[in-house]
């Protein structure tokens, strides 16, 4: 570049390569920005916001991509976005003819049609899916494309995206990290707003949804966490405020798709499907698949719910296709292909294999029906030349080699650099038809990697999505209802609750071992030690081996030399380990229902034993990470409890949490009450059961039984006590959904009620101090043993009554 | 030739099953001229189950079953009378040769090779590389189509073992082709492969045959219980069925079911069930013929 601007000498784009600045000097919509960067000459460090680079894109959205965010939007001119949009909406409307055609009226599938290798040879065409006609003929919601700028400055299409494409949550946190970084500019530029385009794809979709069936919901059907893209799948889940749920969630009934909700069945009538058309039933399509839905191909076929992208759209994502597109638009639109494709020649034609094999040293031969998965598929295979050895010629595609167009990024070291450039753009329908997503992706070429770019594109001369303003009213009403909560996704939020309060009680178990280790090798102490070891026994934290060892004198070398293992054995089917395994792997699951804080949080929680493993000598560092670990709860619990709406989201929490708490303080009760008289154990218990301010607070005395059992059974001031965690029971049960429906009490607030009595009516100090002959205190075994079998039938009839449908599905 | 197929499936889940969906092809095709059906009837142990009869794609008769209440076992019966005509006989040698059927089936050029050439490529059972090799022994150039696929059919009687319990239906042409046992199914597949990497036609029967011994008759393998064959399409012949398993080209002993590209499309019984423990499948097929 011969510009006196000193900060642009790093920039240098090829001879061969097209400069998206503009040779010479800037174009007037990229020298706007690149003078908000500059300063003196030099770059400014002023707008560029560091720390948002690297670490904030991967707060959210823990997916695999690009991982850095260049705080260089790409801009575009309003002009030549607007050739893109006519190009690709046009695309879109053609593919979308083809795929109509192939599963509808079949006419190109004749003698005068497309060859046969090119459909039935394609593993994407899906036989069952024959005779499909959904609403208007939408088979293409949403399609995404690779958009690349060749030497001569032409736009060409380097991909298709049919099957499911990914990459719409990724545009929005680009969007919003790029407008938190530059504000003035972003505003200055007048760039185009993503809500809209957003919006209206979304109320296009459960407008469809509403005509199927009435009161008839969208959901977001995801392969679940184990799928690399599981976050976007949630982000955007969350975003367009529909349910996000996988195969085992929804079922065939009559001819209409249900979700399964707490509520009990819900009509389906749209789905946003991110599970690749072949995975979607397995009844009619792969057998082997465990996200799909029993029956869905079937019923999508009779247009009885509509599916985003239709089973079967993949038939089009591949390299084999592009070739015939021109032929193609002439025949369905009778039209001319306004942006051409990369040249592409499919070996399944004699002729084009024969160019083929005479040209391999300058294509790109890869396979024909099959392709990189979304952002795996890396932007200098467009420029190099590649072989491949396909078991038969139809399944084998050359394409030429492109130079793609180069664009000015920020390096490492802080200077204006140039990287080749693929767009990645959406086009998605709406209520006024196909619409180009005014933004995108960017994606940079560098030499330390792939980064990503927001696009830009000013919003004067862009083709608004009309405003659906006027359709607000009739679908606004169909906002994300709490009442659509999957029965698998309450499943999750009850263990959770479970195991969040579980960790917290083995905790405290844990840390009262470590304390009482450290505290010296009195023979009082090696009973306590033993009688803890045996409660973490009883609790599925430690093996009985590990409990007897640490009932030593020893114990606190051996805990020095073996705690990591002892305390996070991760090939123990017990202990913490697993545990923070559970928690982490049901929050995923539960993620669109936590904020992003909540979900921070989980997060670090199952990362501090990561974090602490090298920095613990002794066991007084053990406690402190014991400490650790009960802040970060409390922390995560403070979280749940204020910032969490009163859903059943919440209530299912509650739940679990209450019933594990009840089951942790009987299991506490029931070790130590045998040895009771001993002062010792009552302050043990009280350790455990956290309530030892309260006692002191209330009694002002060495601990006595009697009050202590008045204080953690029938004190319902102490959030510890039974009759607190059953009065809680009580009030979310009361608040459940199907509860409501009988006339008089469930049976699961007839269990409470009872419960709630006998503990009443129970008297501590007879509980206490009536003793046998064999020295049992029958009394209060008979009340625990009740209150135990209480607290399981709870569990029984909540799972009977909301999870029944979440046995996992197999296969015959 | 008219016969009786009685043809029971029960499936005992162990545990109870919450829900449970099956898809069934078990109702005789009309076959112009060569087949057609007398009576067919099909009830389920179970209540309260929802059936839905529908055609598939291929044009077979399917049976969706969905039960919503709890049960832990469910017995199929499906009982059918058919008349089976035998074709002409076939003057295999008349037949054109397979390499000039492989030419048109690339460009076809008519609406029947057309909808024949959709049976030419690879399907989920059908791994048609893993064949090639395979198949390349029999391609002579001129040999007339059905002469070769016989030559295969009789290969795979002769060099194959029948063995049960070997493979499963997931089992891959590749390994029947190394090991050289299996059961019908895997003939079925390997013939079709070895047809399809020649760039021929080939689909996948399913269908019962005689399991009566008569004194002229000898037993063939495969009764008493569903059977499966080929069929390859041949211009002026149409689709001519084989049974690799027994090593002939069929008459009025094959009762057909359904066909499609391999076993995926056209599996007496597929489904999918919610809960359940531990379970077992018992299928049971009578073929006995009847009289006039």
């Amino acid at each position: 570049m011969t510009t006196q601007n000193g900060w642009l000498s790093d920039y240098q784009v090829p001879a061969d390569a097209w400069d998206e600045l503009g040779r010479g000097s800037p174009a007037p919509h990229w020298a706007r920005i690149l003078d908000y960067f500059a300063r003196d000459g030099e770059l400014s460090d002023a707008p560029q916001p560091e720390h948002l680079r690297a670490e904030m894109l991967v707060r959210d959205l823990d997916v695999e991509r690009p991982t850095r965010l260049d705080p260089l939007p790409f801009v575009i001119d309003s002009g030549e976005w607007q050739q893109l949009e006519n190009g690709l909406t046009q695309r879109a409307t053609l593919l979308n003819h083809i795929i109509a055609d192939l599963y509808g009226r079949r006419t190109l599938l004749s003698p005068a049609g497309l060859p046969p290798a090119l459909v039935f040879g394609n593993p994407r065409y899906l036989l069952p899916m024959v005779g499909s006609q959904p609403r208007a003929d939408t088979y293409l919601n949403l399609v995404a494309f690779d958009v690349g700028r060749s030497a001569d400055g032409q736009w060409r299409v380097l991909a298709d995206w049919t099957e499911a494409p990914e990459g719409l949550g990724m545009c929005l946190e680009n969007r919003v990290l790029s407008g938190q970084a530059l504000p003035e500019i972003f505003q200055q530029a007048n760039t185009q707003r993503l809500a809209a385009f957003y919006r209206g794809f979304a109320q296009h979709l459960s407008g469809r949804a509403l005509e199927i069936i009435a009161d008839g919901i969208t959901v977001t059907l995801s392969p679940g966490p184990d799928h690399p893209s599981y976050f976007e799948h949630a982000y955007l889940g969350q975003y367009f405020g529909f349910p996000v749920v996988e195969g085992a969630d929804l079922t065939v009934r009559g001819d209409t798709l249900q979700l399964k909700t707490l509520e009990g069945l819900k009509p389906v009538g749209s789905v946003i499907r991110h599970t690749a058309g072949h995975l979607c039933d397995q009844l009619y399509l792969r057998a082997d698949t465990r996200d799909g839905v029993p029956g869905l191909a079937n019923i999508s076929r009779s247009g009885a719910v509509h599916i985003a992208n239709a089973l079967g759209a993949g038939v089009l994502e591949n390299d084999a296709f592009m070739s015939f597109l021109p032929g193609l638009a002439q025949t369905l639109l009778g039209q001319d292909l306004i942006l051409p494709s990369l040249a592409t020649w499919w070996c399944g034609q004699a002729e084009e294999a024969a160019y083929v094999e005479a040209h391999a040293q300058s294509l790109h031969v890869g396979p024909a029906f099959a392709r990189p998965e979304l952002f795996a598929g890396r932007i200098e295979s467009y420029s190099q030349a590649a072989s491949f050895d396909a078991p038969a010629p139809f399944q084998q595609v050359g394409r030429e080699l492109i130079r793609a167009s180069h664009t000015p990024y920020i390096n490492g070291d802080g200077k204006l650099a140039a990287g080749p450039t693929v767009l990645r753009l959406f086009v998605g329908m709406t209520d006024a038809g196909y619409c180009l997503m005014p933004g995108g992706i960017a994606r940079v070429q560098t030499p330390d990697g792939e980064i990503a770019k927001d696009i830009w594109v000013s919003a004067d001369a862009v083709t608004q999505v009309p405003s659906v303003a006027g359709s607000v009213a009739a679908t606004g009403a169909r906002r994300r209802s709490d009442r659509d909560l999957p029965s698998r996704t309450a499943d999750d939020l009850f263990w959770l609750g479970r195991y969040l309060e579980r960790c917290e009680g083995a905790i405290r178990t844990y840390r009262c071992l470590l304390s009482h280790i450290t505290e010296g090798s009195t023979e009082d102490q090696l009973l306590v030690l033993q009688t803890v070891g045996q409660l973490l026994v009883d609790l599925d934290m430690l093996s009985p081996a590990q409990a007897r060892q640490l009932a030593r004198v020893d114990a606190e070398q051996i805990l020095a030399r073996q705690w990591w293992s002892m305390l996070f054995n991760p090939e123990s089917s017990d202990g913490l380990f697993r545990l923070l395994d559970n928690i982490h792997r049901l929050a995923s699951q539960v993620r669109e229902r936590l904020s992003g804080d909540a979900w921070r949080m989980f997060k670090r929680l199952s990362e501090t034993p990561h974090e602490q493993r090298w920095r613990l000598n002794n066991v007084s560092e053990a406690l402190q990470l014991m400490d650790q670990f009960i802040e970060r709860l409390s922390g995560l619990n403070g979280q749940i409890q204020e910032n969490m709406t009163r859903s059943y989201g919440w209530r299912l929490l509650e739940l679990g949490r209450r019933l594990e708490r009840g089951q942790f303080g009987l299991t506490v009760l029931d070790a130590l009450v045998q040895q009771a008289s001993s002062s010792t154990y009552l302050y043990l218990l009280l350790d455990l059961s956290d309530s030892t301010i309260t006692y002191r607070a209330r009694y002002q005395s060495t601990p006595v039984l009697e009050n202590l059992l008045h204080l953690l059974l029938l004190d319902d001031s102490n959030p510890r006590s039974m009759v607190y965690q059953i009065q809680r029971l009580q009030r979310v049960m009361a608040d459940m959904p199907l509860e409501q429906q009988q006339e008089g009490l469930s049976d699961a607030q007839r269990i409470l009620l009872v419960a709630y009595h006998e503990l009443l009516l129970s008297e501590p100090e007879k509980l206490a101090n009536v003793i046998s002959k064999a020295g049992n205190r029958t009394q209060l075994r008979r009340v625990l043993t009740r209150l135990g079998n209480t607290l399981s039938s709870l569990s029984e009839q909540v799972t009977e009554t909301y999870f029944a449908h979440t046995d996992s599905e197999r296969r015959l | 030739m008219k016969y009786r197929v009685q043809h029971n499936t029960e499936f005992d889940y162990g545990l109870p099953v919450i829900a449970a969906q099956q898809v069934l092809r078990l109702k005789p095709r009309e076959m112009p001229g060569r087949q057609s059906l007398l009576k067919h009837s099909m009830s389920l142990s179970s209540p309260g189950t929802e059936i839905r009869e529908s055609n598939d794609y291929f044009g077979n008769a399917v049976h969706e079953v969905r039960l919503h209440s709890r049960h832990e076992t469910l017995a199929i019966q499906s009982e059918c009378e058919v008349d089976v005509t035998s074709g002409d006989e076939i003057l295999l040698d008349l037949s054109p040769s397979w390499d000039s059927v492989a030419g048109m089936l690339a460009l076809p050029h008519t609406p029947e090779l057309w909808h024949a050439a959709q049976f030419c490529f690879p399907s989920p059972h059908v791994d048609v590389s893993a064949a090639a090799e395979f198949a390349a022994q029999f391609a002579h150039p001129g040999t007339p189509l059905l002469r070769l696929a016989l030559d295969i059919n009789s290969y795979i009687h002769r060099e194959f073992k029948y063995t049960g319990g070997v493979t499963d239906v997931y089992t891959e042409v590749g390994n029947v082709l190394n090991n050289r046992m299996g059961v019908c199914q895997d003939f079925a597949h390997v013939a079709i492969a070895a047809l399809r990497a020649l760039g021929l036609a080939a689909r996948y029967v399913s269908g019962y045959i005689l399991s009566q011994t008569d004194e002229d008759l000898p037993t063939l393998i495969g009764a008493e219980a569903s059977h499966a064959w080929i069929a390859v399409f041949c211009p002026e012949f149409g689709w001519v069925d084989f049974d690799p398993t027994n090593d002939q080209i069929t008459s009025d002993q094959h009762i057909t079911l359904g066909w499609g590209r391999d076993y995926a499309d056209v599996a007496p019984t597929r489904g999918s069930i919610l809960g359940g423990g531990q379970q077992s499948l018992n299928v049971e097929v009578r073929v006995r013929r009847i009289q006039n």
